[in-house]
């Protein structure tokens, strides 16, 4: 008993956990400058460009808010769902959650330009679309300017509040060792999920599905709830694997965490693929003209190949590889895939948000250089800003009360 | 902030830090059985009444060999009597036709589909308990996963019923099944009432499977047991030693030859995992089928994007409250069951119901605010209709029992004592039968005001779905009756005596 505790000390003495002074620094520094280059060019893009190529440049910046908003949200669901459930073994993993999580005010700061600038892309905001429009007179109680600002500042004002009361109770243990933070947070994460999903749904609604505002899906909230969870446990997995590799983290996050973050992966995967199919299975089953315009538009017009691509890319391809138990043991192999989805759910995004943007005489515009640079902006900012973040802190909850359960890890079967 | 809180001494004393407690002393209703712990520092014994291994074996094996109690025979023969008067009906139905029924135009779907979808939905809490749960390792599991599998063949089976009934021409039920024949007659491969048959079919093979697969060690510990009981069996009579034989005799048949070796449980081990992980996508997509039938077509009220994840949460909530019906009766009438399923186990069952009924609650609402929001006047109307027309009463008893009655769970007390849990439990089966009636009865006010009816049903209707909970009933008690009802060998996984490393443990 006595050798167990002497090696508690160990695996949680600051040499493991406590990342070097100015680790990273480098890597945020690159990161924040390819963000402040790739916004310039955004910008540079969109005033020297037409109009057309302005909205191109404020969809595909909305698409880089979205990506990561989607990360920290899906952050801050699994850090609730981790703490409802009472889970052992994410006691080592959950800090790298809570840093994403608590990135939150960074996307909040994404969110104004798009705010201010959004009667560029949400049509319903321009008269010119609306006027004798009977159907958006119908929503209009609800799509009118005010009340989607009033909404954005709710949505906001609740995830901030939970994301920096969730990360102070965490950090807060880390110093004074309190374990019943831990009670509290799990308390908290109880409503706190059932506000959650009522948030990211109309979210979803206000922010995405109403670039098409004469379309609906009472599915819509769900597909994003599912994507966004799932690729915040493959960033999580990507984190921890980077980590690793730094050099902390030895005995603390093992093989065995991440092939369970491997299964939660798969597991996402699946689901994302499941709501995303039930969406669109019904719909096309249905064949009602109101439903299908907007799959009708990602099926023609070019975005065919998008929608193949991330039929594949996004279900098919990591499905097959995060199948066999050996890829979600081997922490290259998981890697790759985690990145790969991080990708594919920012095409996912894309392929939601920008087939809303036209010509003045309604064609499609594809990808180019000015949707690059306008969604790498954000991103690179976010993940800039989320090195300084890991590296400011212990990896790991080291005063977690469920850290032994989280050492002791292991899968069996 | 100050660590004293009232469990504190017990998280201590689970934790060895100090000396185990007078019985009784420590009993104080904060933590009811002693499980009841929050300290996040402390997980709360799996097992109670510092039962060693074999006691377990004895206790769980003890239901099955021993008479039951007094209350056995008159509730096996009530049941009976209710599936027999169901089969009456049934037969009554079949000699005169589908019109003793109360379908009307345009409703033509009435209690027979709101049963079906009822029972397959409550199936799903088995296959959750036993298949993701696992997958999950939720060791609070062990105690009640064959139980609710049990549950879930049963309600599967009676699900299975009412399409077959429904068809009118029940002699003609095999046209279900893609059999060639010479008239060249295929089933409609589009039609989502197919895909219902293979998906029930496969999700009952599956289940059962699993449910006799994970049982098979159980049998033969009973094998085992009922051939030493007839070895030992001098002075006992004739009969009973005939009936002593027919026993061991089953339960060897059934046991397949199980051996308890290394090499067997290897490869049961495997496999469970292997049938847990083939079960697991069931769970999602037989309802999901099941909410195809009703989605699919283009009546407003059913054409819905969120049916499929929507109906599998109602099924795993109304599943999860049929469970909690039957254990916790059981538990009180079972000597020794309490120490098995202990009130930590009720209290996560509670809360799992309190999830799935907000996701029932959430549904509700997107479907209500998007069909606002689709500004298509039909589907408003159907939504309208549906709250505030002819069934508003149904619509009524359905947000009362589905989405408000599971939120008492919030507070300590409703989801730790058993008789509220039980009467809540029966409230949220109520309330998700009435879910699907307020789906069906939808079809009363569709696209023609011409044609608009109300459908009310007949006493042959009411009655056919008594018959098949006394269907359900008597297989059920059957299974207590002879059938290891907790899982032994996983059961005995989960306890400190399994584990080599523990003071208790066997390694000593």
């Amino acid at each position: 008993m006595a050798h167990a505790i002497a090696d508690k000390s160990k695996l949680l003495s600051a040499a493991n956990t406590a990342l070097p002074v100015g680790a990273g620094r480098m890597a945020s520094l690159a990161l924040l400058a390819l963000g402040g280059i790739t916004i310039a060019l955004t910008i540079l893009g969109a005033v020297l460009g037409d109009d057309t190529a302005k909205k191109v440049a404020l969809a595909s910046f909305h698409v880089g808010f979205l990506v990561t908003l989607g990360l920290a949200l899906g952050s801050m669901i699994l850090v609730m769902i981790l703490h409802q459930v009472n889970a052992g073994w994410s006691a080592t993993i959950r800090r790298q959650l809570e840093n994403v999580m608590s990135m939150i005010p960074v996307c909040l700061v994404f969110f104004l330009p798009v705010a201010i600038l959004a009667p560029m892309i949400f049509h319903w905001m321009d008269p010119h679309y609306t006027d004798g429009d009977v159907v958006y007179a119908a929503k209009a109680s609800f799509l009118n300017k005010p009340f989607f600002y009033v909404r954005a500042v709710i949505y906001f004002g609740a995830w901030l509040y939970f994301s920096q009361r969730l990360y102070r109770l965490s950090i807060g243990q880390d110093s004074d060792g309190d374990r019943w933070r831990s009670a509290k947070a799990r308390k908290m994460s109880s409503y706190g999920l059932l506000i959650m999903a009522l948030t990211t749904a109309f979210a979803a609604f206000d922010w995405m599905m109403s670039l098409d505002y004469h379309w609906f899906s009472t599915m819509f909230g769900v597909y994003f709830f599912a994507g966004f969870i799932g690729v915040a446990t493959s960033l999580c997995a990507l984190i921890l694997i980077i980590l690793r590799r730094a050099g902390v983290m030895e005995g603390l996050v093992t093989q065995e965490h991440l092939h369970d973050l491997g299964k939660l992966m798969f597991g996402f995967v699946v689901f994302w693929a499941y709501i995303g199919f039930s969406q669109y299975f019904l719909i096309w089953y249905g064949n009602i003209p109101e439903e299908t315009m907007w799959f009708q538009v990602r099926r023609t017009d070019g975005w065919m190949p998008y929608s193949v691509a991330l039929a594949f890319g996004r279900f098919v391809i990591p499905f097959v590889v995060l199948m066999a138990r050996p890829a979600r043991r081997n922490p290259m192999i998981l890697a790759t895939v985690a990145i790969w989805l991080l990708a594919f759910n920012a095409l996912d995004l894309f392929w939601v948000v920008r087939p809303t943007v036209h010509t003045p005489d309604g064609h499609s515009i594809m990808f180019g250089w000015l949707d690059a640079v306008a969604i790498l902006g954000p991103v690179c900012i976010f993940f800039g800003l989320l090195v300084r973040k890991i590296a400011s802190n212990p990896v790991v909850p080291v005063n977690d009360p469920r850290m032994d359960e989280g050492i002791a890890h292991k899968n069996y079967v | 902030m100050s660590t004293v809180h009232p469990d504190e001494l017990t998280s201590k004393r689970l934790a060895g830090q100090e000396p185990e407690p007078q019985l009784g002393a420590e009993m104080h209703g904060a933590l009811g059985d002693g499980t009841l712990v929050v300290d996040p520092a402390v997980r709360p014994p799996l097992v109670l009444g510092n039962r060693d291994l074999h006691s377990v074996t004895e206790t769980i094996c003890g239901w099955a060999e021993n008479k039951p109690g007094k209350w056995w025979t008159p509730a096996f023969l009530t049941a009976n009597g209710l599936a027999a008067v169901g089969t009456l009906m049934i037969l009554y139905l079949i000699t005169t036709g589908v019109g003793v029924w109360g379908l009307n135009n345009p409703v033509g779907w009435g209690w027979a589909i709101v049963n079906f979808v009822w029972w397959v939905g409550i199936g799903h809490a088995g296959t959750l308990i036993s298949a993701i749960l696992c997958i999950f390792k939720q060791k609070w599991r062990t105690s009640i996963n064959r139980f609710a599998e049990a549950m879930t063949i049963f309600a599967v089976i009676c699900a299975g019923m009412f399409p077959g009934i429904h068809v009118g021409r029940v002699w003609f039920a095999w046209f279900m099944f893609p059999i060639p024949n010479s008239n060249a007659i295929w089933p409609n491969f589009r039609s989502p009432l197919l895909w219902d048959v293979f998906a029930v079919g496969t999700y009952f093979t599956v289940s059962l499977l699993f449910w006799y697969m994970g049982m098979i060690p159980d049998i033969a510990t009973l094998r085992d047991r009922a051939f030493k009981r007839l070895h030992a069996s001098s002075g006992m009579g004739k009969v009973q030693v005939a009936i002593g034989k027919v026993r061991a005799y089953a339960y060897g048949a059934l046991a397949m030859g199980w051996r308890f070796n290394f090499r067997a449980w290897q490869n049961y081990e495997k496999s469970y995992i292997l049938l847990a992980g083939i079960a697991t996508p069931l769970v999602l997509s037989v309802h999901s089928v099941v909410s195809f039938d009703f989605a699919v077509s283009i009546i407003p009220g059913w054409h819905t994007t969120i049916f499929p994840p929507y109906f599998v949460a109602g099924a795993i909530f109304s599943g999860f409250a049929m469970v909690l019906t039957l254990l916790i009766p059981a538990r009180e009438l079972y000597p020794g069951m309490k120490d098995f399923v202990t009130q930590r186990t009720l209290e996560n069952m509670c809360k799992i119901i309190t999830v799935t009924g907000s996701m029932v609650g959430f549904a509700y609402g997107m479907e209500f605010f998007i069909a606002w929001y689709s500004a298509s006047s039909y589907e408003q109307q159907a939504f309208i209709i549906r709250a505030m027309g002819p069934y508003w009463w149904a619509y009524f008893i359905m947000i009362t029992c589905n989405v408000i009655s599971p939120q008492v769970f919030w507070f300590k007390w409703a989801r730790t004592t058993p008789w509220f849990i039980f009467i809540v439990s029966i409230v949220v089966n109520i309330g998700m039968w009435f879910e699907r009636f307020v789906i069906v009865t939808t079809l009363s006010a569709d696209f023609l005001p011409s044609s608009w009816g109300y459908y009310s049903p007949t006493y042959v209707d009411v009655l056919t779905f008594v018959g098949s909970l006394g269907v359900f009933m008597t297989f059920f008690l059957l299974f207590c009756r002879f059938l290891p009802m907790l899982a032994i060998s996983e059961v005995k996984n989960v306890m400190p005596a399994a584990d080599p490393h523990h003071p208790a443990g066997g390694a000593h």
